[in-house]
């Protein structure tokens, strides 16, 4: 079932002197429960306009967002009581303590407490859980002030997460976490959409950490939207990487490019990455090193990242690739 | 939910520094005021003062430091939840902008009617249990410049002190407005306190060609303060020795009161406007 549902979103913003920017042109996409869903695109590509337009805080110029079937411009109240999400930068009350953050961001959400349970009591529990699952129940009583950033991006998790959201949705969440708190946070990321059903869209230019955590990519390039593909369809597809291990390394590049429609790129001292269209054809590279009097030492597959699937995809045009 | 967004707002303010400096120049205020007053009527001044009129004139000191502190804290009600970026996760929550907005204003307005009266409430105490009270004294008082009419000191010195509280009220509404729609609590200060020290009035007061117009009835600033128009602010005496009147040429109360709801309406329609429209950046 989708939780999120965009469509034909355009946001255009009319600037000074007449001139306007189209921010976001007809962009269609959905996120179902328990999915976890990367949101990439280079710096100016759209995707915190495309969030803002999805929390309310910016509204479209046309189309429309749909968080639990609930639009978000019609019936914002109720759309936006079913998301958590940190958007940009995690800009909490500094001179408050994190208890207090939370306890107000609790006071303003709409949050379901169980028949026969006390709000207050349940709400405390609630957060010092909360606290506890971010790191920060030791650290709850210190003034947000004296936070590192890594701290700050954990307190504005718990509070993403305070009324449990039915869409969660985090924009570079791994800002200034270290590599334990980026793992934590891809497992809480992980337990909450498939034990839990939550669906989750993460802005991010962490593409590694991105690979990891989602279950799908969205990628989007110039306010519009290029690619939608599976995490499973990372790596296949057209082209494959080869990387040799050699003892001479230009010799083996000249070589290869003599004599095969591929490009080859030395990396390090000794070894060479070929690039072909189609089926890398590595035992005749092989056998035509061999016979050139390149000494082979090593040779293996090297299966296309989330990043090459992205630089690839926004080097080419729009159109070439929808 | 209301209660619980204007009860978070309302935390927020009491937490701000700017109450503890202000807590301790009203303390200083407090004690040097009657200090002071205590030595001029113990002096063999013949002089026969009560509660209402110790209360009156502290409270007639005092009120421009209220107001200017009430100036700052409308102005940035919002002015700093967006420079700081607050604003985003307040926004993020199940709360409608007309409710938030709703919620900052009453919730600044609550605080400094808790304020005032709280001070008031001691200075009177004080003043209670060191000269006594004479507040069914009768007064005569002139409503609207021209209508006579009697009543008690009691009245006349808490009727004072609450519409000076109003004039407070309208000028924090301006300075809310102003900050909220400039997302700048700087400029909003600035030009709410030119407005409420009545520059723009001064002209008028001090240039003969401009005195004899009726262009100061119209202003924001001559009319915030509707105490004149009821007889109970203090009048002053003109070059001829007669009472100068409170109330502007050509003006009225009907008027001032019309015009200050028709300014303060058009201030908060703009913006609960702007904030519904306005795009979070």
């Amino acid at each position: 079932m989708a939780i999120l549902e965009v469509k034909n979103v355009t946001k255009v913003y009319n600037k000074r002197g007449g001139r306007s920017l189209t921010a976001l042109n007809d962009v269609s996409f959905s996120v179902d429960e328990g999915e976890v869903v990367g949101f990439i695109g280079p710096n100016g590509a759209g995707k915190s306009t495309c969030i803002k337009c999805i929390t309310g805080l910016a509204t479209q110029t046309s189309g429309s967002v749909t968080v639990c079937g609930f639009d978000t411009v019609k019936e914002h109240v109720d759309a936006i009581a079913n998301v958590g999400a940190i958007i940009e930068n995690p800009d909490t009350y500094l001179n408050r303590t994190a208890l207090d953050n939370l306890r107000y961001y609790a006071s303003i959400s709409r949050i379901e407490v169980p028949s026969g349970t006390e709000r207050k009591a349940y709400i405390n529990d609630l957060i010092d859980d909360l606290l506890r699952q971010v790191g920060l129940y030791d650290r709850r009583n210190d003034k947000v002030s004296k936070y590192s950033l890594g701290m700050k991006q954990r307190l504005g998790i718990a509070q993403a997460m305070i009324a449990k959201p039915k869409l969660l949705i985090l924009d570079e969440p791994t800002n200034g976490l270290d590599p334990m708190g980026i793992r934590e946070m891809r497992d809480v990321v992980r337990t909450l959409a498939h034990e839990q059903g939550v669906a989750v869209l993460i802005s991010s230019h962490g593409l590694a950490e991105l690979q990891q955590t989602c279950d799908r990519f969205l990628l989007i390039r110039s306010g519009r939207l290029i690619a939608d593909f599976s995490a499973d369809e990372v790596g296949e597809g057209e082209g494959t990487d080869l990387v040799f291990t050699v003892d001479d390394v230009q010799k083996a590049v000249a070589v290869v490019e003599q004599n095969f429609e591929a490009k080859a790129k030395p990396i390090g001292e000794n070894r060479v990455e070929v690039t072909s269209e189609g089926n890398s054809p590595a035992a005749e590279i092989n056998e035509k090193l061999v016979q050139a009097g390149v000494r082979v030492s090593g040779l293996y597959e090297k299966r296309k990242s989330l990043e090459d699937v992205f630089v690839s995809l926004t080097e080419k045009g729009a159109n070439d690739v929808r | 939910m209301f209660g619980r967004v204007l009860l978070g707002e309302i935390r927020k303010l009491i937490r701000k520094r700017g109450l503890i400096v202000l807590g301790v120049i009203f303390g200083l205020a407090i004690l040097i005021y009657a200090l002071i007053f205590n030595e001029i009527v113990t002096d063999e001044s013949g002089l026969t003062v009560c509660a209402e009129d110790f209360t009156s004139l502290f409270y007639s000191l005092v009120v421009s430091v209220l107001t200017i502190y009430g100036i700052v804290l409308a102005a940035g009600l919002y002015a700093e939840e967006y420079k700081r970026g607050t604003i985003k996760f307040v926004m993020l929550r199940p709360v409608s902008r007309t409710t938030l907005t709703t919620a900052k204003l009453l919730a600044a307005l609550l605080y400094v009617t808790a304020l005032a009266l709280g001070v008031t409430l001691i200075v009177f105490l004080y003043g209670l249990a060191r000269y006594g009270s004479s507040g069914s004294t009768a007064v005569d008082l002139v409503f609207n410049g021209d209508t006579p009419y009697s009543t008690t000191l009691s009245i006349k010195t808490f009727g004072a002190i609450g519409l000076k509280l109003l004039s407070v009220y309208a000028f924090m509404i301006v300075a809310f407005a102003i900050g909220t729609l400039a997302k700048n609590k700087t400029l909003s200060v600035v030009l709410t306190i030119i407005l409420q020290a009545g520059i723009f009035s001064t002209p008028f007061m001090l240039v003969d060609s401009l005195a004899g117009t009726e262009i100061q009835k119209v202003l924001f600033s001559t009319n915030a303060d509707l105490s004149g128009y009821i007889g109970m602010s203090a009048s002053v005496l003109d070059d001829a020795g007669g009472i100068f009147s409170a109330i502007p040429k050509g003006g009225n109360i009907y008027l001032a009161v019309g015009l200050m709801a028709g300014y303060l309406t058009a201030a908060l329609l703009a913006t609960y406007l702007v904030v519904n429209k306005r795009d979070v950046v």
